[in-house]
């Protein structure tokens, strides 16, 4: 492939994380039925993560509280490692378009959110690296 | 159960299916023992048995929804904010 016919749309810094080196990050809507508003935060892109979202003890606390109680509870597997979830369904704007989605809230702190290939493969990507810039596009 | 076997074992069956006999000299323990680890990994739903002519193989057992990224790790600053933005009563897609 000898060109890039997208459109860039959005673009945005890498994320500085915490005891490791810069990462991409999008900043999402998440809304949940029964909530007034929605909760605007970064999520890591997270291409190993096989489902939609995952979500942070932060945002989990706001739509718990505004949501009520999780859909359902399913574990998420890292190799043999189990991490029980709670399970919300909710809907993600990314870009300009809002898509439904599972969010894993695990039972344990200190996940931070993760966005995963469920709802990466439903946007256009381009991580530039050596710049530590995220580029989201559209097709022309 | 000693934590430092059931790695080994989980982590030698991750590789191939494989024989109580086979885990049992991989791991360095006792057949009698090995199986006993078996038999309750399986319990656990982490490894599953093969009963051939000849022997019983156990394997690791694959799982959906998974991923590599199991560590936790916080944006710097990443504060949750609030927006009355929400979705439309209609025109929010489902992934396929």
């Amino acid at each position: 492939m000898s060109r890039c016919d997208l459109s860039i749309m959005q673009e945005s810094d890498y994320a500085q994380v915490e005891g490791a080196t810069e990462a991409p990050a999008l900043s999402l809507l998440i809304f949940r039925k029964g909530m007034r508003e929605s909760a605007r935060t970064l999520a890591l892109i997270d291409t190993g993560l096989d489902e939609g979202l995952l979500l942070s003890k932060e945002v989990r606390d706001i739509i718990f509280a505004e949501g009520g109680p999780p859909d359902t509870h399913e574990s998420l597997w890292a190799g043999v490692v189990e991490i029980p979830c709670e399970v919300y369904l909710v809907s993600v704007r990314i870009l300009d378009k809002w898509v439904r989605t599972k969010a894993y809230a695990p039972i344990y702190n200190g996940y931070e959110t993760l966005i995963g290939r469920t709802l990466l493969n439903t946007t256009n990507l381009c991580l530039r690296g050596p710049t530590k810039m995220l580029y989201i596009a559209a097709e022309t | 159960m000693e934590t430092e076997i059931v790695k080994k074992i989980v982590s030698t069956l991750h590789d191939s299916p494989k024989s109580i006999n086979q885990i049992a000299e991989a791991v360095d323990i006792g057949w009698k023992t090995c199986e006993k680890y078996l038999e309750s990994l399986k319990l656990l739903g982490i490894v599953e048995e093969t009963k051939t002519a000849r022997e019983r193989i156990f394997s690791f057992r694959e799982r959906r929804r998974g991923w590599f990224f199991p560590h936790a790790r916080r944006i710097v600053g990443n504060k949750v904010e609030r927006s009355e933005e929400i979705p439309p009563e209609s025109g929010v897609e489902t992934p396929g």
